[in-house]
């Protein structure tokens, strides 16, 4: 309200933080006022807290799986071989001709 | 991306479990090669097969490497009795179905599936060896 003292309590509607940080009254305001700890709470908080969490649940389940294969993309991981000898071993010893099989690319 | 392991734990598991499945569905040693090695995907898979010494002959090696999207599947010499080269085509083709869609453990756990089902025959009696 223009005309209205910093330091006027009395007949001067509750200054915002806007309107505290411009040093006048604010057009709008709250019916009930807020406090900066609310604004902040409600606006800056509560969104930060919902992106969070539904980062979480997005990106969860893959962080739990590991890296998931992706066709056309590098190999990144070290060579297994499941349910057959040791690999250094393998490495050394003879080929053997086998009796059959196929080829196969996708 | 960083170096690590190809599958998770589970991943492992389920295709262990595959593999003594279709082990006691068919009586054939199955193994499961994932890598990227330099040479050959046929001459690595002859190697695999040799370093299974006497149990080589009832083997069938599946070698995957997925970097070049290529897929060897090995037979030892009794094995290609039970398992003709049509039958593991069509296991190939239910793996490399899957791979295509990025489920590398999934594809290999069906294809060792489709493999065991065609390789499977009756105990001659006699002649297989008393577990």
């Amino acid at each position: 309200m223009p005309g209205c003292p910093r330091s006027s309590t009395s007949h001067c509607p509750p200054r915002t933080l806007a309107g505290g940080l411009l040093g006048r009254a604010p057009l709008v305001r709250y019916r009930d006022g807020m406090s900066t700890v609310e604004i902040l709470g409600w606006f800056v908080l509560l969104p930060l807290a919902l992106y969070v969490v539904i980062g979480l649940l997005v990106y969860t389940p893959s962080w739990v799986r590991g890296p998931k294969y992706r066709p056309g993309l590098s190999w990144w991981a070290e060579p297994i071989w499941i349910g057959g000898r040791d690999l250094e071993a393998a490495a050394q010893s003879e080929s053997v001709r086998e009796g059959g099989g196929c080829s196969a690319r996708w | 991306m960083p170096a690590g392991d190809a599958f998770s734990a589970a991943q492992v598991e389920a295709i262990e479990r595959a593999i003594a499945h279709a082990h006691a569905e068919s009586d054939l040693t199955y193994s499961v090669f994932v890598g990227a090695p330099d040479g050959d995907l046929r001459d690595q898979g002859r190697q695999l097969l040799g370093a299974l010494g006497a149990d080589a002959d009832r083997s069938v090696v599946v070698v995957i490497d997925p970097a070049h999207r290529r897929l060897e599947i090995l037979t030892g010499p009794t094995a290609a009795r039970y398992l003709d080269d049509r039958a593991t085509a069509l296991g190939a083709m239910s793996m490399t179905s899957s791979f295509a869609a990025g489920d590398l453990a999934g594809g290999i756990v069906a294809g060792l599936h489709t493999l065991s089902e065609h390789a499977r025959h009756p105990r001659t009696l006699h002649t297989n060896p008393v577990d």
